[in-house]
């Protein structure tokens, strides 16, 4: 009777050690946008370039701008980031666009050229975001600069420097 | 007579244990797919962040054609975005409250990228008012969004 006892507690023991297992390594799972062993396949984007995602917190080398930092604690902290520097940067290019389509000033044409293939971006634009402490986009995609070939941004880099007040940009160079 | 109740009281106990191990696992799938829910909105947040970022400046050095080519590649990683995010089948009540919240939030997106680009258009050909008023609509389509997205990322944190 007593072994059977002591089977009956070793099963329970093993149970509940499985199923907490299991929860920790649902729970942990998540951040670095790796997938356990048993869920659904996530359909991460994909990006052109390097396609080293950090999620930690990161500071472009050379920049000597404090940036508004958003304090986030662990990475759950960054997870919101992310929502919330996204949103920053939809809203900022909403205003850019409105200022745009309004703005009395002509449209710099000379380094607004683009050929049929010219996927390239604007000099300066890394994919940082702007004040976003946990939200460095260093080495994942978008940087297209590489692609330019032969309608390369390189002429209007200046140009563009002097335009550009955002911290974000000029830390990126 | 011992012996029975012995073995009756062994019965539940391993019947209480299957329970608990059974609760542990469901707790453990929706914490893992609600998980999947977050990296996937997460990594799309930061995808159509960075295309956000590149029509903003295009827009800030008044290059239309630019501007235009990165709202029309924005409102494509919108779609993916939303595609992928459709994909996901969270498991909790607020996990599909945060999958609808960003599901219409990517939608609002790529609407957004659609009046970007059609201001960008607008704006190459002279069209001002045509391109003030596409950009006026994108910003309200892109500050719904905006909410939307936020909200999700706060349900699911």
């Amino acid at each position: 009777m007593l072994k059977r006892s002591f089977a009956i507690t070793m099963a329970v023991g093993a149970l509940a050690v499985g199923g907490g297992a299991a929860s920790a390594l649902a729970d942990s799972g998540a951040p670095g946008g790796t997938t356990t062993g048993t869920t659904t396949q996530v359909d991460a984007p994909t990006t052109t370039g390097t396609t080293t995602q950090v999620d930690t917190p990161t500071t472009p080398v050379g920049t000597t701008v404090p940036a508004p930092v958003t304090v986030t604690t662990g990475a759950q902290g960054d997870d919101v980031a992310d929502e919330q520097g996204a949103a920053n940067d939809v809203a900022a290019a909403a205003n850019g666009v409105q200022d745009e389509a309004i703005a009395e000033t002509a449209d710099d044409d000379s380094g607004d050229q683009q050929g049929a293939n010219d996927d390239s971006e604007e000099s300066g634009d890394h994919g940082h975001h702007d004040g976003q402490g946990g939200n460095s986009h260093s080495g994942s995609g978008h940087d297209d600069n590489s692609q330019s070939g032969g309608d390369d941004d390189n002429g209007q880099s200046g140009s563009v420097q002097a335009n550009s007040g955002s911290s974000a940009q000029s830390g990126d160079e | 007579m011992t012996t029975r109740i012995r073995i009756g009281r062994a019965g539940r106990l391993l019947t209480i244990a299957a329970m608990v191990a059974s609760l542990l696992t469901l707790a453990s799938t929706a914490g893992a797919s609600n998980a999947t829910l977050r990296t996937s909105v997460n990594s799309w947040s930061r995808t159509v962040g960075i295309d956000a970022h590149s029509v903003a400046l295009a827009a800030h050095n008044r290059h239309p054609r630019r501007m235009t080519s990165s709202a029309v590649r924005f409102r494509t990683d919108a779609l993916r975005a939303r595609a992928a995010v459709a994909h996901q089948r969270p498991s909790t009540t607020g996990g599909m409250r945060a999958r609808k919240f960003a599901l219409a939030a990517f939608a609002d997106y790529a609407t957004a990228a659609q009046g970007w680009a059609a201001a960008g258009r607008a704006r190459l050909q002279g069209h001002r008012a045509v391109a003030g008023r596409s950009a006026r609509n994108a910003a309200i389509s892109a500050r719904a969004g905006n909410k939307l997205l936020v909200a999700a990322g706060k349900i699911l944190r």
